[in-house]
């Protein structure tokens, strides 16, 4: 069981709400109104932990170990909503989301294979990671610097956690899981597809379809783009540390070298023929296209 | 007897791998903590890697106190 020692770990590291940020320490001309709407978009975002962890809870049945993490990854993202949402109360309190809007990103997920999801959020966290430190870095405030700082390396620890369960997969599905992990890893490196590159940014539900992103539900859906992009300028430079995060975390989960997302889509490939699968040249053209990514995409 | 962490395990905060790590400590070893602060981003960072490094650092030799 891998659960009993990350909680030992989580919880060594956990920090409090009351205790551990700086409330005092606010400045409110380093602060505007665009960069408040944008804390609380991020509050709604991290709201969906709730869907996700029922998604993870009812995708793995079978598995007592990953479905007690859950219990933590839970706790601690809906944390993370919390204090955005108290940074709101304290300086921008018109700007605290509603529990209508927080009712908006609670929706069902499809189901979908669960070393996919696994995978998917492994990625996911590494990317929020370096966005979290893009948007720490692009504030002035003190406080929300210091909010976003705990962010990032919340879901750092989130990530390796995520990988742990990863290692665990490759040990106990062995071919099955390095195929999942492949496949999901070259979907999430594609350069073509849109770098709003993060589950809460891919279709989740058919029949919402084509507006069953979480970022859908937002009360400005258009926002997350925009905000990296234009707002905490979240370019080139980094997206190199999360393919970084991403090939480097593959090659030692793989024990390879994959120093590109050609290298990582080539094996893959190398690894789909050993196999004996007849089916991924289709598979492989298809997600390449610049088309809007989606779980099918991911569960293909 | 604990496994050692694979040398190739990636630490996000840090931006290197363990492998890229010690060899910045094999190069000019330093203290832990001095390790800590100007090999790794452990100090800012999240911390997970902390217990693992220090593991590689016991297990090489490569680990002091002062």
């Amino acid at each position: 069981m891998i659960y009993p020692q990350l909680f030992a770990e989580l919880e060594s590291k956990r920090w409090s709400l009351g205790s551990d940020v700086p409330w005092h320490t606010f400045q409110a001309d380093q602060i505007t109104r665009r960069q408040l709407e944008g804390i609380k978009m991020n509050a709604l975002l991290e709201w969906s932990a709730m869907p996700t962890a029922e998604m993870f809870l009812r995708d793995n049945p079978d598995d007592a170990d990953f479905s007690a993490f859950m219990s933590i990854w839970f706790f601690e993202e809906q944390k993370h909503s919390l204090l955005l949402m108290e940074y709101l109360r304290h300086f921008a309190p018109d700007l605290v989301p509603t529990e209508q809007e927080l009712s908006r990103v609670r929706f069902e997920f499809d189901p979908a294979p669960a070393l996919d999801s696994l995978a998917l959020h492994f990625f996911g966290e590494v990317r929020l990671n370096q966005w979290y430190r893009c948007a720490r870095e692009w504030h002035t405030e003190p406080v929300i610097r210091h909010v976003y700082q705990l962010l990032a390396t919340d879901e750092a620890r989130h990530a390796r956690a995520y990988f742990r369960y990863m290692e665990r997969a490759l040990e106990r599905q062995g071919q099955t899981a390095r195929l999942a992990f492949a496949k999901v890893g070259v979907l999430m490196c594609n350069p073509r597809l849109n770098k709003v590159m993060h589950p809460t940014n891919l279709h989740v539900n058919k029949s919402m379809y084509p507006n069953d992103r979480v970022c859908d539900q937002l009360p400005d859906p258009g926002w997350f783009a925009r905000w990296l992009s234009d707002e905490i300028g979240f370019g080139d430079v980094w997206e190199a540390k999360v393919m970084a995060g991403i090939l480097k975390s593959l090659s030692a989960l793989f024990g390879v070298t994959l120093e590109s997302p050609e290298a990582l889509r080539q094996y893959r490939t190398q690894l789909r023929e050993s196999l004996g699968d007849t089916n991924w040249r289709a598979d492989s053209n298809r997600t390449s296209e610049a088309e809007a990514p989606s779980l099918s995409d991911a569960h293909a | 007897m604990v496994e050692l962490p694979d040398m190739r395990t990636y630490c996000l905060c840090s931006e290197l791998s363990y492998g890229d790590i010690m060899e910045k400590q094999r190069a000019e070893p330093l203290p832990f903590e001095d390790f800590l602060e100007t090999y790794t981003k452990c100090n800012d960072g999240c911390g997970g890697c902390v217990p693992k490094l220090e593991r590689l650092l016991v297990a090489a030799a490569l680990f002091k106190t002062r």
